[in-house]
């Protein structure tokens, strides 16, 4: 008989699991207890073990799929037992949207299924140490009686006093050695079934040929729960809310030299490195509680207003782009500003952030100006009305007094959901911000 | 030892003729026990016997000749009242449940009611709904109640001879279909049958059939069609509800893995019920199926003889629901 292997689930709000890899291939045999695949959840990675020992028959949830609690994701073979017809896989209906947060890897025991046995079977299987989970059942609804325990007793007694394994030739084995070919599955033409040199050379040609057709269609790589979210929430947020975009360049001299200025002595007083960014979430800061309308979120049921004011910043992490929150900027220092950045940005490369941390932002920056991107549009981090696109410092030609001066500039562009904001009442925060950073000083009014 | 055939009626008849004739403190009473000899033959010839006395006809009027009974019962006689439909013995609940049943209780052991009260069961007869039901149950539910269920003469007559000298109140079920139609082995000398002691009817290894009263008929014949197919049931007997023999069941079971319960009685909340009950708990780790309750089905018992059949517990269910036990633990 054959039985299904279904997405297990690994906590209360589970509904749904990817399937990150299986450990095992389809036709390889597993033994209870042994790991058989991994799968991601929204709140971490899990090895899930195998429940009953056999051959993993079929594979149906590939890795990257994602597959709701209960949802059949491959089938095991009993040993000895011919598969079965699989049934297909019920799909998931609708993608959990659910915020990108990668809490600390934390393993969970793999969910014990219930073993239809009668008792006495139980009984029995426990006085013959025959696996329960391993013995397949002809009762009604396929539940293990007695008999089917003492059969299975007696063919494990059987196989233990089986004969010996195949014959191999000692030519056979040193070139199945030197190929790392696993003769379990050869079969010997040579007398009475010897594996001979031939039968290993077929067989790794054959096995050759397997590969080789394999390399022909390229791989889908599945993709971390942190990447699937970040490309749902993405699609969902350019498909669902209106952006429009308002460009603007600011001159960013008083703002270099502000930093310059402030940076050694952040380094040398505080311990921490002052960066553009930091300035940026500072401004945004000062200037957001007078627009109150860019920290209002659209909902079917009418705007949300938002008062903290909770800025995002888009870091790069290894798998992928994270976006965690500095809560009520308004009420902190610079110094204060560049020293949460500091530990958030770095917890998020290393995958420790809490799941918290990622919650309540209510506007966003992402600033590409440490690489060769003079400016670009954002897509909005749902359900924020407006974030930031930061560009490079760039030193540029700017026309100041009829003059042609050098000028080291900043391109900013701001991204906004229509919904919420018309172009007028964007144009005035992003000029805000933009009068801020050429003169910084009003940032201290 | 010498024995003859007698019918299930005739076993009871020499039952009491024994009793009567050993002890002078049994006597008889009933509608038509007497003169007639019983509706049902279970009194012929008592009357004129043992006389007037020990043998009284009564009108219809179960509250007073059971109440009269217990009376008599606390005074050191040992009465025999007889309910002629046992559907009938609803009149007498007070005087079984409240008094018989409790004095012995009440009065610290000072008192003893020794009444032997015989009653009809069964359906089969196209009596209609009040003259067929079987509510053994009900009295296997009160403490203080010894309840008798035989199923074969032998078991009658032994039975009947220990109720009758049984210090306490016994109620003591016979299934009128059989008075005439079953006949068995009766040895002529003289034997008792204790209280609390199942009879393996039938042996066997694959399964257990436990039935009681007249079901025990049906489940031997299913039994021996079960033989047929290679089934080799137990058949299992257990003659009095209070005390209840639980070992043999329990034993059995353990060694069958499965068991099937037959009773005549209503399966909601019945003797079935409480049987499977002993045997889940007994025999848990050996059961190898869910036990199979064959009762009464929970409703009115039809006149219509082909509704009526379609209530009752037969051979046929018998070995379908041995089959639904059986399901998947044979080789095919």
């Amino acid at each position: 008989m054959t039985s299904e292997i279904v997405m297990p689930r690994m906590g209360l709000t589970m509904e749904t699991g990817i399937i990150v890899s299986w450990l095992k291939s389809e036709g390889e045999s597993v033994r209870a207890g042994e790991p058989l695949l991994e799968i991601e959840t929204d709140k971490a990675s899990v090895e899930i073990e195998a429940l009953e020992g056999g051959t993993l028959q079929r594979i149906v949830a590939k890795a990257g799929d994602e597959v709701p609690v209960g949802g059949v994701i491959g089938y095991l073979t009993k040993p000895g037992e011919e598969a079965e017809p699989e049934a297909p896989v019920v799909a998931a209906q609708n993608p959990v949207p659910l915020p990108a947060q990668l809490s600390p890897h934390m393993i969970i025991p793999a969910v014990e299924h219930k073993v239809r046995a009668s008792p006495a079977a139980r009984r029995l299987a426990k006085n013959l140490g025959v696996e329960i989970g391993e013995v397949n059942g002809s009762g009604p609804g396929g539940r293990i009686v007695a008999w089917n325990v003492s059969e299975a007793a007696e063919k494990e007694t059987k196989a233990a006093a089986a004969p010996p394994a195949a014959r191999i030739s000692p030519v056979a084995q040193r070139v199945a050695a030197e190929k790392g070919l696993d003769l379990a599955g050869v079969q010997g033409s040579g007398p009475g079934g010897t594996i001979t040199r031939r039968d290993v050379e077929l067989a790794a040609a054959a096995g050759n040929e397997a590969v080789g057709a394999e390399t022909d269609s390229p791989a889908v790589q599945p993709v971390s729960r942190m990447q699937r979210v970040m490309a749902e929430r993405m699609a969902h947020s350019f498909g669902t809310a209106p952006h429009f975009y308002l460009h603007t360049d600011a001159d960013a001299r008083q703002l270099t030299a502000l930093r310059e200025q402030l940076m050694p002595r952040f380094e040398i007083s505080d311990q921490v490195r002052l960066t553009f960014t930091d300035l940026l979430v500072y401004f945004c800061s000062r200037i957001l509680p007078r627009h109150p309308l860019i920290m209002a979120q659209w909902t079917e049921q009418g705007l949300r207003q938002l008062t903290h004011v909770n800025i995002g910043l888009a870091v790069e992490a290894e798998n992928g782009l994270l976006v965690p929150v500095i809560r009520d900027v308004d009420r902190l220092g610079l110094v204060e500003v560049a020293r949460r950045r500091t530990d958030l940005a770095d917890r998020a490369r290393r995958g420790k952030l809490l799941p918290d941390e990622f919650e309540q932002g209510v506007f966003t920056i992402s600033n590409l100006g440490m690489y060769h991107v003079d400016s670009f549009d954002a897509i909005l981090n749902p359900p924020q009305s407006a974030i930031l696109a930061v560009g490079r410092i760039k030193e540029r030609a700017l026309v100041e007094g009829g003059q042609v001066v050098a000028a080291a500039m900043m391109n900013l562009s701001l991204s906004v959901d229509h919904r919420v904001l018309d172009g007028a009442r964007a144009a005035r925060f992003l000029g805000e911000l933009a009068e801020m950073i050429e003169t910084p000083s009003l940032s201290m009014r | 030892m010498s024995t003859r055939e007698l019918t299930f009626a005739q076993a009871i008849r020499e039952a009491l003729d024994e009793e009567l004739a050993r002890d002078e403190r049994i006597f008889v009473l009933g509608e038509d026990v007497a003169a007639w000899g019983g509706v049902f033959r279970t009194t012929e010839h008592l009357y004129e016997k043992y006389g007037g006395e020990r043998v009284i006809d009564t009108p219809l009027s179960e509250e007073g000749f059971v109440g009269l009974s217990v009376g008599a019962a606390l005074t050191g006689m040992h009465p025999v009242p007889e309910i002629m439909f046992g559907d009938f013995i609803t009149l007498v609940m007070d005087q079984i449940v409240n008094q018989a049943a409790k004095m012995r209780y009440m009065t610290g052991g000072q008192i003893q009611v020794p009444i032997t009260i015989r009653a009809t069961m069964g359906g089969g007869r196209s009596s209609g709904a009040q003259h067929s039901q079987s509510w053994h149950a009900w009295f296997a539910h009160v403490p203080g109640l010894k309840v008798v269920v035989p199923s074969t003469p032998y078991d009658a007559k032994g039975l009947l001879k220990t109720a009758l000298r049984e210090p306490n109140p016994v109620i003591f079920f016979e299934d009128k279909v059989m008075y005439q139609k079953v006949k068995g082995p009766v040895p002529e000398e003289e034997y008792l049958i204790p209280f609390g002691k199942a009879d393996i009817k039938r042996e066997g290894t694959d399964i257990t059939l436990v039935a009681l009263s007249r079901m025990i008929h049906p489940t031997l014949a299913a039994a021996e069609k079960l033989a047929a197919e290679g089934i080799s049931a137990e058949v299992i007997d257990p003659r009095t509800l209070t005390p209840l023999d639980e070992e043999t069941l329990i034993q059995s079971v353990c060694k069958t893995g499965g068991a099937v319960i037959v009773d005549e009685g209503y399966n909601r909340f019945g003797v079935t019920a409480e049987l499977a009950a002993v045997i889940a708990r007994g025999a848990f780790d050996y059961l190898d199926a869910p036990v199979e309750r064959l009762g009464a089905l929970d409703v009115p018992i039809p006149f219509s003889p082909v509704l009526e059949f379609a209530t009752i517990p037969d051979e046929e269910k018998i070995i379908a629901a041995a089959h639904r036990v059986l399901e998947g633990r044979r080789r095919a």
